[in-house]
Formats: C-alpha cells, sequence, structure tokens
C-alpha cells in the first residue's frame, strides 16, 4: 500500500533470535489481519538503496529515503500492474536494479515476458521467490508485524516496527526489549543473505 | 549373496540415497521414530557448521567443508530415482596449490586459476571462491537426528542454509529394496528424491524449482 509520508522502520530476521521479539509483540499488541502473500524480489549485488518486489502483477519500489539512529525511512512508489510499457522498464526498474538496460524488443511486457526475457536470462539480477504469512499487530502506537517468511523454500521468521515518528518506533522497540545492539535488516538484505550475494557472515567460527 | 550389514559411520560399499528437502517431514519424522531400532548414543542428535561449494557448471561433484577439511563426493548413477555417490577426494586445509589445481577445481569444471601461493589457508580458499562469478560458498548449519529404518540409515534434520531454515530427510543403505520399503513406510514414495546441492541451489535461486513442500 503506498502512503504519503515515509515511514521509518525498524525489521529484524532470524529464527530463534527473532522469536523472543515475537512473543513479546504476541503478549503485548493489539492482533490484527492475518495475510497470506506471494511475493517476487528482484535484487541485484550493487542494489541495496532499492527494494523491488512484484506482487499480484503489480510492482512497487520503495527508495530508501534515509538511515538514521539505526532507522531506516523507506519510500514506496507504485510502478504499475503488467503489462508495463517498455519506457517504464527502461526508465524505472532497471535504474532501480542498478543494471544496463537490455535492449527492449516489445513496446509492452507481460510479467511473464518481463522475467523470462529481461530478469531470468540476466546474471546479475537475482530474484528471491517468497511465500509469506503476515501477522499484523497495532503495539505502541505502531504498525506492527510478525512474519513467516519462506525465501526460495527456506524459512525465516521477521518482526518489523514502522512509524512515521521514529520516537514512537525506539519505544515500541524498548518495550520489546529489542536492544540497540540488534541489527535493523530491510528485506533485500536479508534476501541477498539467504542467496549468499552478500558474503557479512562471520566466516571465523570455520577456521 | 547376503547383504552388507550397515553400521552408521562405518565405511562400506557405496551407498544408495533417498534424500528430500521441504518445510513439512513431520508424519515421516514421527514414522522413522517409531520404526528405527535403537541406534548408537552418538548419532542420536549431532550438530555441524559446514561450507558447501557450489558450481553453477555441475551438478555431480558435491564439495563441502567440515572442521577444516574438504570432502568431494561425485554422482556415480541414479537407479529408480535413487542417487548412488562416490568419495572423490578428501584434503585438509591449509591446502597445496597442487591438490587445488589437479582435484578441487576440475571438480568445480571451472577455469583453473592461476595459484601464487604453494598452499592456501581456509580463508584464502574462500576468498578466491569468492572471485570467481560461477562459484558460491554456502553456509550450511546442520542438526541431524539419526535412526535406522528397514537396515537402512536414515535421518531427519534441521538444516539452516545461509540462515534459512528447510527441513530434510534422508534413506541410504547399499540396498535398493530397503530404502525404497522404507520410504513405503515413511510415506514418502512420492516426494521428489532432493540432494543437498540440488537442495542448496533452489534456495540460493540458481535452480528455479520449489522445494519438496
Amino acid at each position: 500500500m503506498t502512503h504519503t509520508t515515509p515511514r521509518y522502520e525498524f525489521r529484524v530476521f532470524g529464527l530463534d533470535s527473532v522469536n523472543v521479539f515475537i512473543e513479546a509483540l504476541k503478549l503485548q499488541g493489539t492482533a490484527g489481519r492475518v495475510r497470506n502473500i506471494a511475493e517476487i524480489y528482484l535484487m541485484a549485488v550493487g542494489n541495496s538503496d532499492y527494494n523491488i518486489k512484484i506482487r499480484n502483477k503489480a510492482l512497487d519500489i520503495k527508495t530508501l529515503v534515509r538511515q538514521e539512529n539505526g532507522l531506516e525511512q523507506w519510500n514506496p512508489t507504485e510502478v504499475g500492474v503488467f503489462p508495463l510499457a517498455k519506457e517504464k522498464i527502461k526508465n524505472e526498474i532497471f535504474p532501480a536494479l542498478g543494471v544496463e538496460c537490455p535492449a527492449l524488443d516489445r513496446d509492452v511486457y507481460t510479467l511473464k515476458e518481463f522475467m523470462q526475457e529481461l530478469i531470468l536470462v540476466d546474471p546479475d539480477i537475482k530474484v528471491a521467490l517468497t511465500e509469506k504469512v503476515r501477522y499484523a499487530y497495532d503495539f505502541a502506537d505502531c504498525i506492527c508485524e510478525y512474519a513467516e517468511v519462506q525465501v526460495n523454500g527456506a524459512l525465516l521468521h521477521t518482526l518489523a516496527i514502522e512509524s512515521e515518528n521514529p520516537d514512537l518506533v525506539y519505544n515500541a522497540m524498548a518495550k520489546l526489549n529489542i536492544g540497540i545492539e540488534v541489527e535493523n535488516v530491510n528485506y533485500p538484505k536479508a534476501l541477498k543473505r539467504v542467496l549468499g550475494l552478500k558474503i557479512d557472515y562471520d566466516i571465523n567460527k570455520f577456521f | 549373496m547376503a547383504k552388507e550389514e550397515l553400521e552408521i559411520g562405518a565405511i562400506s560399499k557405496p551407498r544408495f540415497e533417498f534424500r528430500s528437502f521441504g518445510q513439512d517431514f513431520e508424519v515421516a519424522a514421527y514414522l522413522m521414530s517409531r520404526y528405527s531400532v535403537p541406534v548408537p548414543e552418538k548419532v542420536w542428535e549431532r550438530e555441524s557448521e559446514e561450507i558447501y561449494i557450489l558450481s553453477k557448471t555441475n551438478d555431480v561433484n558435491n564439495t563441502k567443508i567440515r572442521d577444516g577439511k574438504m570432502d568431494i563426493k561425485t554422482f556415480v548413477t541414479s537407479v529408480d530415482g535413487l542417487e548412488q555417490w562416490n568419495p572423490l577426494m578428501k584434503g585438509e586445509f591449509p591446502i597445496s596449490a597442487e591438490v587445488l589445481k589437479n582435484d578441487v577445481y576440475p571438480a568445480f569444471m571451472v577455469e583453473i586459476p592461476n595459484f601464487d601461493k604453494a598452499e592456501y589457508t581456509l580463508e584464502e580458499f574462500l576468498a578466491m571462491i569468492d572471485e570467481n562469478p560461477d562459484l558460491q560458498a554456502v553456509r550450511v548449519r546442520k542438526e541431524r537426528y539419526g535412526y535406522m529404518v528397514n537396515d537402512t540409515i536414515c535421518e531427519f534434520a534441521d538444516v539452516l542454509i545461509n540462515g534459512a531454515h528447510v527441513v530434510s530427510i534422508n534413506s541410504e543403505s547399499t540396498e535398493l529394496d530397503d530404502i525404497k520399503k522404507t520410504m513405503k513406510d515413511l510415506k514418502v514414495e512420492d516426494v521428489e528424491n532432493i540432494n543437498y546441492l540440488q537442495a542448496i541451489k533452489r534456495v540460493i535461486g540458481w535452480i528455479n524449482k520449489p522445494l519438496a513442500n
């Protein structure tokens, strides 16, 4: 959903490490609706400022506006619903991916054509298929959720706190015992880690 | 000919294997635990941290590193959907450039790089892997629970692939019929045989196929 004022967001991914925060949210928050959502994420190694996903044939791009004291502010833009004109693909999607746009033979691309002819054949673009069960919560005047996310079939848990007011996010984090040492991990970063696009894990334990 | 009695952890003639990956093998795991004969305590629960080296250019050599040791298995054959893999080489870090040049990189089936050192630490080796776009190191953490059903070595495992959770079950034996009976008993006859290489490639997006469930 597009909203006019970009929200500040804190998000964590993991399994056991996140479950303790999820349990705290369940205890203290007010449960909202539960949604099952399938989304396609498009990623490239060089891109960390854009979150590009396709849901129900609609492509959205969230742009990272700022990172401030551990929070991230993202601005969502609805690019459009497939079939998409080649101008949108050339001028909006590929620049966000940070990948050179190939020659576009069609004036309009269906989702299938876009994926098969432009995305899956490009070695610089990685695709993550996600299946999410999202549990919405109202908590501490913030929009919160936890979710079970399958990334290409492998499971992660995530918890997010969002508000237009960063102080409300900090307050909610404190109530859930999320300390400042906990890393804020957005969706592209988490997906890149699963796909191995970002080699930033602690390799030392293997030595 | 009498069939070879399997002993968990012992070296035997090459085994055939059924393995699959997904999110839910609860029924199979329950049945596995009920049909199993008692197994040695050392295989009740095992945890390990491993690094798999994936190559885009082949699916026939399986390279993993555990406790500073490299182990490469090669695909031999598939019979009735069950796969047989044989050890190809074992090495230990630091590893010599000669071994990397003659055994390891040929198994990756990628262009062999120039080696400017006589031997390589694991860290140096992983840096070389990182430089090659056709190769990728993947973290795999396993919690394995061992069983023995119908004289086949079985396990149920919680596996983290680059931190994301999947579940795996397997049955392996030198005897095809014993594995087939086990698959039937565990109600996984119709489940796709997915080996570690395939599962990891699917999760990291190199193969556009789903896991078993």
